[in-house]
């Protein structure tokens, strides 16, 4: 269980989040959306401990994250950005078992969950000694979701997962995704920018806006039961988006 | 990466422990013909005793002379009373000799009787001249309103130098012809000008022809030829000691033009004039300590080796954990960036006449002087490769859940190496050059031919340092690429986008 309390972060004077609070249960899928600067993104980097709360609390499982229990924290918590963020000197292989190693696995244990995840990920075994550098956009992120299901995380968290993918593969990989998450039955928190991928694969779309939520419920809550003119004015434009595209 | 230190450290340890045989007893000279002659001589009569010698020469100037006779880096080196008196207790105002010898005696000094010989001030014509005019002397001189001076800039301006020389013996009061030294010699021998200034041991006179005349109404002050010495050093080693004071009136003037005429005229080996006056004067067979020309270079590649390496292991120790420090302390790092910018920025000159003090002469203060040249290239670009990582590098890494250390291991180290490496290739090159000017404070390495080249005029000794110089720059740039190639992840070679 992931829980937001009161949480404020202010970057150089603006409120990046503002007095937010939000509870995410366990097992459930979650996708925040909101425009550019909502501060989507910064509740993940707060919730992995990449910045550090001007007010307020972050609870995993009830225990309230800090400077001490942080480390401890992320090895359980799988998370991935955008462009993979992959390092580049280490092999596909070597990058998804890397914390893996620092934390002692034997070798046979790495193997085989190394076997398991590639199966997951549809990854074919021949990419995983390659360099980031040599492989396609979509199988970086197949090895970047590795890495970071790795060490059986959950929660599993992902900051535009697929934000950097051209359409067609964009459409494969939401496909497994869900495919992924309905397997594993992990807490999923994910940040996108597309309210069509929150609804497909998420359960609960939390609307963000100035560094609030504005609204938080399903698909059909949000285009039914607006709370406000702007998650209608939010939807429309994603729709207005969604018929461009299609006509395209 | 640390292999590769440890590697450089154990190379460049070698090579001092190699050179470092400690000596007994240290004789030092100046950057400056006579002076290494003189420092030549000394040694050949202190080894006579069965003494073990360093002859440090080419040590710069007056003041590193000093400073390291003072700071017992070297033990004794041939001075002049005037330079003494007038420059370096300039503000005791020592009225004679006896005040001279209480003087140096208040800082553990001594000073020999003169050598035999002055080195001063004069004024020379050609030999045919003077015989014909009938001068000698100055006075003699005073008589001829006729004669034509070409003095030096330096001289002419100097408060004694001329203006006090013409009121002393009432010379014409029109302003002579002021002329650079080295025109002058052939001014006076073309028969454009009848009187010049020189040094009174100057090698030219002989070679010129030219005869000084004497200073009658004693004019210029005595700048005698001395051996100053530690006191210490006589307790220490009394035989050589004893041995070196037998130069007391021991070396005619003409005798010291002549070997200053043989080295930069005739561009003979100091170390054989100075055999051969010991052999004449004293009867001793003192050996050449002369090397064969690939002997030299080898000792001098060694030399400048070890000077490099060093200074560069320790320079890459010290400059790596500073940027690390500094990448993750933005505000403290700046600071420690402008402190290492500052001593960048020091003469390099300045910076060994500093350390002299500190850590003598020889290859400490050049090692310690080259690390601190060596420290911003690499402290630099470690800043600069670290805190260049992507961003989403950065956050991958530490969501992870690698603790600081393992992510500077593991991710930031690796992913910064290029810029590192960079950073030590220019230090190398930087470090290599700058190491020439070891010399000067007695390091050798290849600087020390170069000096010798300068101050005798000769261009083939020049390039004997100046070519192993450029060509080990070359060879350590070409080394880095190779290791650099050697040391970078393959994946940072690859360009991104040529996956299918």
């Amino acid at each position: 269980m992931i829980e937001f309390d009161s949480v404020t972060k202010s970057f150089s004077g603006h409120r990046a989040v503002d007095d937010l609070s939000l509870t995410i249960a366990a097992g459930e899928r979650v996708a925040l959306i909101g425009p550019s600067g909502c501060g989507k993104s910064t509740l993940l980097s707060l919730l992995v401990g990449l910045v550090v709360p001007d007010a307020g609390r972050v609870l995993l499982d009830d225990a309230v994250l800090s400077r001490e229990s942080i480390v401890a924290a992320r090895r359980r918590m799988g998370y991935m950005i955008q462009d993979g963020g992959l390092f580049p000197h280490l092999t596909a292989r070597e990058n998804v078992i890397l914390m893996a190693g620092e934390l002692g696995w034997p070798k046979p244990q790495q193997a085989e969950r190394l076997a398991e995840l590639a199966a997951l990920t549809r990854l074919p075994a021949a990419l995983l000694d390659r360099y980031p550098a040599e492989l396609s956009g979509g199988q970086r992120q197949r090895v970047s979701l590795m890495r970071a299901l790795m060490l059986d995380p959950d929660p599993i968290i992902l900051d535009e997962p697929l934000g950097a993918l051209d359409p067609l593969i964009r459409a494969d990989l939401q496909d497994e995704l869900r495919d992924i998450f309905a397997q594993l039955g992990k807490t999923v928190l994910l940040v996108t920018h597309d309210l069509a991928e929150a609804a497909f694969l998420a359960e609960r779309i939390v609307l963000m806006n100035r560094g609030r939520v504005i609204q938080t419920g399903g698909f059909a809550d949000l285009v039914e039961r607006p709370a406000d003119p702007f998650v209608t004015r939010f939807v429309r434009a994603q729709d207005r988006r969604l018929a461009g595209e299609a006509s395209s | 990466m640390p292999r590769v230190m440890a590697l450089l450290l154990a190379i460049g340890l070698s090579l001092t422990s190699a050179v470092a045989a400690t000596p007994e007893l240290v004789i030092g000279s100046k950057k400056f013909t006579e002076s290494v002659i003189i420092g030549d001589i000394a040694a050949d009569l202190a080894r006579s005793t069965g003494t073990a010698v360093t002859h440090r020469q080419e040590l710069g100037g007056t003041r590193i002379l000093w400073d390291a006779l003072q700071a017992g880096a070297i033990d004794l080196y041939p001075e002049y009373t005037g330079t003494l008196i007038h420059e370096i207790l300039a503000g005791e105002n020592i009225p004679d000799a006896a005040a001279l010898d209480a003087a140096l005696a208040r800082r553990g000094l001594r000073i020999s009787r003169s050598l035999g010989f002055s080195d001063t001030y004069a004024l020379g014509m050609t030999a045919e001249n003077a015989q014909r005019l009938n001068i000698a002397t100055l006075s003699d001189l005073a008589r001829h309103p006729e004669i034509r001076f070409g003095l030096s800039n330096e001289f002419l301006n100097r408060g004694d130098g001329w203006p006090g020389l013409r009121a002393v013996y009432g010379f014409p009061a029109r302003t002579p012809t002021g002329l650079d030294h080295d025109l002058a010699y052939r001014a006076i021998t073309s028969g454009a000008i009848d009187v010049i200034d020189l040094y009174t041991t100057d090698a030219e006179i002989a070679a010129n022809h030219l005869v000084t005349l004497v200073d009658d109404r004693h004019y210029f002050p005595a700048y005698d030829a001395a051996i100053v010495y530690r006191a210490d050093a006589a307790e220490r080693h009394p035989q050589a000691l004893a041995a070196i004071l037998r130069l007391e009136g021991a070396i005619a003037t003409p005798a010291m033009i002549a070997m200053n005429a043989a080295a930069r005229i005739d561009h003979r080996d100091e170390g054989d004039i100075a055999a051969g006056f010991v052999r004449d004067r004293f009867g001793l067979a003192a050996q050449s300590q002369s090397q064969s020309l690939p002997a030299r270079i080898l000792q001098r590649t060694i030399e400048h080796l070890s000077l490099t390496l060093i200074s560069l292991a320790a320079a890459i120790l010290v400059a790596i954990p500073l940027g690390v420090f500094a990448a993750r302390n933005p505000r403290l790092g700046r600071g420690v960036l402008a402190a290492t910018g500052i001593v960048q920025t020091i003469p390099s000159l300045a910076l060994l006449v500093f350390m002299i003090p500190l850590l003598g002469i020889g290859a400490r203060p050049a090692i310690a002087a080259l690390f601190l040249y060596s420290v911003l290239p690499i402290l630099r670009n470690t800043v600069s490769g670290l805190t260049g990582i992507a961003p989403g590098l950065r956050a991958s890494a530490i969501a992870l859940g690698l603790t600081p250390w393992r992510r500077l291991r593991r991710i930031e180290l690796p992913l910064a190496l290029p810029a590192i490496f960079a950073g030590i290739k220019t230090a190398a090159v930087i470090n290599i050059g700058t190491a020439t000017l070891g010399a000067l404070v007695g390091a050798g390495g290849y600087g020390q031919p170069i000096l010798t080249g300068i101050r005798l005029d000769d261009f083939g000794l020049i390039l004997e340092g100046a070519v192993p110089a450029a060509a080990l720059a070359l060879l350590a740039e070409a080394a880095f690429d190779l290791a650099e190639r050697l040391v970078t992840p393959r994946g940072l070679r690859l360009e991104a986008g040529t996956g299918v």
